[in-house]
């Protein structure tokens, strides 16, 4: 469609100017189409080299291990280099299945909750005098509650998951233990628990919307022929939601599967079979984790565990590729073609009891999450203010007494490069395959592919490719961190760009090129300007990434106090504020520990809430320009 | 009706909150009979490496040897806890398991966690020098070689030996320095200092040396990073040359000897630890290996 | 202190006791209504406020029963906010208010405890927009009366190809019951809307503006089915187009700014029209 439009650039109308202007209009253009191209193949470069390279690098160890052996190992020892990654593998999928069968279900219905049966608003009656309680019950009554949960629950997809790594460490652990000590606690079900709630919030917020896809006639149409709220929601418009809630569940999953230091905190890292919900167990990325510190170049365990890393991407792959196969629409019981005239008396009954018992569940599984998510975030909150002492936050910073001001510095250093290099990268990129690429070219669908690949693959493996390639060419330094976050956050950047280049309406290029503007020219006038809003989204969530990683980082920029003076030089190794508040649990010194860490998870807290109040603005201001 | 919900569902979330934040003041150690869990550093971990070679069974055979040579594994109740940090949080939080330690981390500690005689002799520097307590290993710096360090880095090395670097060592540890002398300050224009490895060294460097030598140097305003999560990746840096100089806190791997040259720091023992309540007081290498390698829980008489 | 004194002071229509119980007791059965009197719907000085806004003002109607009744009016005249009060489809709207009667079958549909499901079984309807699931054809007209009970396939199947044959569209459909129903044209779709609301053996059927999305052909075909179906069932039906009103309607009402002006035989209303207005909006001088 662009393409015929595309063809005025290439005669450019003849209107007013000299011909000289034309000529630097062409070559703007060629210089443009250039540039662009020179970015898509930067981009496609990085996303081919590191899962080139992947690939490239884990053959050694299933070479000298054996793919079987590899595959089917029980035994996990470097030191007699065996490389097994059976019970990792299988630990792995347990976790995950138990994190999706608690987390996916919770999340579905308390979307289906929150787009049915969610009260507007409070509802709270006071009838005394005092003017002060009169002020908070209507300040309460005032708040949209719609609007408040849906707000909620953004702002726990956007937690650091180290965040709920603490949780599980000092909530979850001791109700899993419930006073009874032979339970150590760590094991299959704790990491369930948490990745639980840490994919409730994905999969709600991806349910919500597919649900509110549904068009409210589907609703409309089964209420008029006598079905109640709830048999309409569960027989009619949940089905019609079925694909999109499928593909929440998947991201779920996808998100479960590849993190790592969360699940490090409270899964117990033995290698063996999750036999039992309390024995102890290692998955797939924390054992790149716990066993990285041994691995360098050229020795079978850095190989091994590049192996690893490629079977969590064969992982994400089938993943991926499983979000195609779910059918767009769904298919009801199949009904007979040769049908028998006679005529019986027919008698309708009133039936219909599961969708009421499943409307109860909805209305319970939800106010469990607001459970669950009130006591995280009072949790936090509770421990973190207290400790939100000045010198903490803005004091010096010393080897004893560490502050958060070296990790403020090198979070900020750390967004700043990396948006600086990825967001031209990726919006070029993207550019080029919306506005330049033929359309349906084959070589823009094998890249939508690598980059969904690459999205999904967990970001400790991006912590071993940038300890491999980014410190060996700027040492453990915020260069080095910057650069692997490039990696890790290129693909959102990418696909949120393109997405938001092809919502531009081919009408408006159209209307550009009609009055003889150049493609340069409605690129950069038309068609940027109006996906604006879409890229600016992505730039958030891209900060909103970078603020939470913690295993690409370690191994990069490092996980150390620093001082202020050090931490102004991003040559010099520094942590961010989610290493920072890893670093609290995983090395507790004096001046460093379960205080310092609620006080940084606060500080986390705001900043998300500030990203998400960020897109909220801009989504705001997009819904009333229409 | 719908207000009534809601005020139970936040009551319910505060209580949840309640328990969950009263449940972690801990269980009562005192009255805990026997041992059933153990706590191991992963594989890159130099405290791991010192012990299971040290630690043997009545036949004489290490761990290590047990694991490495006749392929056989941990037992099932043997967890692995990624850093010294977190095997101080994990057993503070089970009084039914143990830990080993640097000896260093102990002390600041001891509100958590207590140290057990080993074979009977108590963890202390004196009993370490003496070599009375076994659990012991060395603390070194490891480089590619020395000629090639940075002046800064050779006159760090210099600190730590000199008379005054000593001092501090031999509050936790035990120093090596033969014939410690005066530190002459650094007089060069270097700043960045990159040290990383293992979780048992960095206390030391970062509570005694590290300020100690920045304040026996006024006038510079020096960069020391100090990062790493284990013994290998101090090795596996220095090969690299991402980092000045390796920390590691057993002896130099075997596969690194011809790579790196090693110099010994300190010596330091390896405490083995329960949670400060816990009625044990001494326990046996035999105790110990079986505890590891065949489930074993250890009695508390 | 101040608790009790503050009571709501408004006064709700308190069903009588003993009709309560009576429908308590029936509560399982969906045939809570009694169509056998002449008249299907009879509608009681009706207002409805969507909050502040009153919508409908005093409207009193009677629709006999058997007979195609056509609401007419400008747009914002209330007509399509009053049929779906028939079926208290305007429930789902929040803040709208209702005061006055609605009797069908004998029963004030705004009564506490009056059934919904019953009440939308037996008063089936149709929208502007064909509506199909996004199902099979033969699952959109099997939903109903799966909803309600019936699981039996030879039932089903059954009330499938007497709902399509009703809808005259089972020549069309017999070989398709398998495809989806969103692939069918939008007449199509919006007789298969028809079939669909037939399944489930509705006594009155509302259509609302039913036509308006639909081209002259496909218009002309769901006119001819109302008057076929209007042997079995009541209809009640917002249209537009004042043509349709003159050609398939037994009785006309016209509306304007929430009142109904005048309601007669089709034919006295759009020969003979008693009020000014309503000869304005017929002769197309308004509206």
């Amino acid at each position: 469609m662009v393409q015929t439009a595309a063809n005025s650039p290439e005669n450019p109308a003849p209107a007013h100017g000299k011909r000289g202007d034309i000529n630097v209009t062409r070559f703007k253009d060629g210089m443009a189409k250039y540039l662009f191209f020179v970015c898509a193949s930067l981009s496609i470069l990085a996303v081919f080299g590191i899962i080139g390279y992947i690939l490239y690098a884990s053959i050694p160890a299933f070479r000298e291990v054996g793919v079987f052996q590899f595959l089917f190992g029980t035994r996990w020892n470097h030191n007699s280099d065996e490389y097994g990654i059976l019970p990792m593998l299988v630990s792995s999928i347990v976790v995950t299945l138990g994190a999706i069968l608690i987390g996916g279900t919770i999340g579905i219905f308390t979307a289906i909750f929150l787009v049915f049966w969610c009260p507007d608003k409070f509802h709270l009656r006071y009838n005394g005098q005092n003017k002060f309680l009169q002020k908070v019950v209507n300040g309460f009554n005032k708040i949209n509650l719609r609007t408040f949960f849906d707000q909620v629950i953004k702002l726990l997809a956007g937690i650091p998951s180290v965040v709920f790594g603490y949780f599980g460490v000092a909530v979850i652990l001791n109700l899993i233990r419930g006073g009874d000590v032979y339970y150590i606690g760590k094991g299959a079900l704790a990491s369930s628990l948490v990745l639980a709630i840490m994919i409730i919030p994905t999969v709600t917020s991806l349910a919500k919307n597919a649900l509110e896809a549904v068009p409210e006639h589907y609703f409309e149409g089964a209420l008029a022929m006598g079905n109640t709220k709830a048999q309409a929601v569960f027989r009619v418009v949940f089905p019609a939601a079925r694909s999109g809630i499928i593909s929440a569940l998947i991201l779920g999953i996808g998100r479960a599967v590849g993190e790592t230091m969360a699940v490090a905190m409270v899964s117990g890292g033995s290698v063996s079979f999750p036999t039992s919900l309390f024995q102890p167990i290692r998955t797939l990325t924390t054992n790149i984790a716990m066993e990285f510190a041994d691995a360098s170049q050229g020795n079978t365990l850095f190989s091994a565990l590049f192996a690893t890393g490629f079977v969590l991407l064969v992982l994400v792959l089938i993943i991926n590729f499983s979000i195609n196969l779910v059918p767009k629409e769904f298919k009801g019981k199949r009904g007979n073609k040769v049908l028998n005239g006679e005529k019986t008396a027919v008698v309708y009954k009133k039936k219909g009891l599961i969708p009421e018992i499943l409307k109860y569940v909805a209305i319970v599984l939800a106010f469990v999450v607001v459970v669950v998510l009130a006591a995280l975030i009072l949790f936090i909150l509770i421990n973190g203010i207290p400790n939100l002492k000045w010198d903490f936050l803005f004091g010096e910073s010393t080897y004893q007494h560490p502050s958060l001001v070296p990790a403020f510095i090198s979070t900020a250093y750390t967004i700043l490069i990396t948006l600086a290099i990825s967001l031209p990268l990726g919006i070029g990129a993207a550019i080029f395959m919306v506005e330049y690429a033929k359309p349906g070219s084959k070589l823009v669908k094998v890249i939508r592919t690598f980059v969904d690949t690459l999205s999904g693959v967990p970001s400790i493996v991006f912590g071993l490719f940038g300890n491999l390639l980014f410190v060996e060419l700027f040492g453990y330094s915020v260069w080095a961190g910057s650069f692997t976050m490039v990696l890790v956050v290129l693909p959102t950047i990418i696909r949120s760009t393109e997405e938001a280049l092809i919502a531009v309406p081919v009408s408006l290029r159209e209307a550009s090129y009609g009055l003889g503007a150049s493609k340069v020219r409605t690129i950069f006038k038309i068609v940027l300007p109006s996906a604006f809003p879409g890229i600016a989204t992505a730039a958030i969530l891209a900060i909103g990434r970078i603020v939470g990683e913690s295993a690409a980082l370690i191994y990069t920029s490092g996980m150390l106090i620093t001082t202020i003076g050090a931490a102004a030089n991003p040559g010099n190794m520094a942590s961010t504020l989610t290493v920072f508040l890893y670093m609290c649990w995983a090395e507790p010194s004096s001046g460093l520990g379960y205080d310092q860490a609620y006080a940084t998870a606060v500080i986390l807290l705001i900043i998300t809430a500030l990203l998400n109040f960020c897109v909220y603005l801009i989504q705001r201001r997009v819904k009333k320009k229409r | 009706m719908k207000k009534k919900i809601l005020a139970i569902g936040l009551a319910a979330a505060m209580s949840v909150t309640a328990v969950g934040l009263m449940a972690g003041c801990g269980t009562d150690g005192a009255s805990i009979t026997q041992i059933t869990v153990a706590f191991s550093r992963p594989a890159s971990s130099g405290t791991y490496g010192a012990f299971n070679e040290l630690v043997v069974n009545s036949d004489g055979k290490s761990i290590d040897e047990a694991r490495n040579d006749d392929g056989l594994d941990f037992a099932e109740n043997v967890q692995y806890s990624n850093e010294t940090g977190t095997v101080i949080a994990d057993v503070a939080a089970n009084p039914q398991s143990l830990g080993y330690i640097s000896l260093g981390a102990v002390a600041a500690n001891t509100d958590k966690i207590k140290a057990v005689q080993v074979n009977g002799v108590d963890a202390t520097v004196a009993n370490i020098e003496s070599g009375d307590y076994k659990l012991s290993r060395p603390f070194n710096l490891v480089y590619k070689s020395y000629d090639d360090l940075s002046d800064l880095a050779k006159n760090f090395i210099s600190f730590i030996e000199s008379t005054e670097g000593q001092a501090l060592v031999n509050e936790d540890y035990i120093g090596q320095a033969e014939n410690p002398v005066a530190y002459v300050p650094y007089e060069g224009d270097e700043t960045t200092l990159t040290l990383t490895g293992s979780t048992s060294v960095q206390p030391l460097m970062r509570d005694f040396i590290i300020p100690a030598f920045q304040e026996a140097n006024p006038g510079k305003n020096f960069t020391i990073n100090l990062s790493g999560s284990g013994s290998g990746q101090g090795e596996t840096d220095a090969v690299a040359g991402n980092n000045d100089m390796g920390m590691i806190s057993r002896e130099l791997g075997e596969s690194y000897t011809s790579q790196l040259e090693a110099h010994t720091i300190a010596l330091d023992g390896i405490a083995v630890i329960v949670q400060k309540d816990v009625r044990l007081t001494n326990v046996t290498f035999d105790q110990l290996y079986n505890l590891y390698m065949n489930g074993t829980p250890i009695q508390i008489a | 202190m101040g608790l009790f004194q503050k009571k709501n002071t408004i006064e709700q229509p308190q069903p009588e006791t003993v009709d309560r119980h009576e429908k308590k007791k029936k509560s399982d059965s969906l045939d809570i209504f009694d169509f056998s009197g002449e008249l299907a719907i009879t509608v009681r000085d009706l207002d409805l406020f969507y909050g502040e806004f009153q919508a409908l003002k005093k409207i009193n109607m009677e629709m006999p029963k058997y007979q195609i009744t056509a609401m007419i009016g400008p747009s914002g005249c209330g007509k399509s906010t009053l049929i779906k009060t028939l079926n208290r489809m305007n429930d789902l709207v929040e803040g709208c208010r209702v005061v006055g009667e609605i009797i069908i079958g004998g029963l004030n549909i705004y009564d506490r405890g009056v059934d919904l499901s019953a009440l939308r079984k037996n008063v089936g309807m149709v929208f502007q927009k064909p509506n199909p699931f996004p199902m099979s054809v033969y699952d959109n007209i099997a939903y109903g009366p799966r909803t309600f009970g019936i699981r039996k396939k030879g039932e089903l199947d059954e009330i499938v190809e007497r709902s399509l044959k009703q809808a005259a569209m089972w020549d069309e459909l017999k070989d398709r019951l398998n495809k989806s129903a969103l692939g069918l044209s939008g007449g199509q779709q919006q007789r298969l809307c028809i079939a669909r609301a037939l399944a489930v053996g509705p006594q009155i059927l509302l259509m609302d503006e039913p036509t308006s999305a639909l081209d002259p052909i496909s218009t002309g075909k769901i006119e001819e089915l109302c008057e076929e179906l209007k042997k079995d069932v009541t209809i009640v039906m917002v249209t537009h187009n004042m043509q349709q009103a003159a050609r398939i309607s037994d009785k006309t009402a016209f509306f304007l700014l929430g009142e109904m002006i005048e309601m007669g035989d089709t034919e006295q209303v759009f020969s003979a029209p008693s009020h000014p207005e309503t000869e304005r909006y017929i002769t197309g001088r308004f509206g």
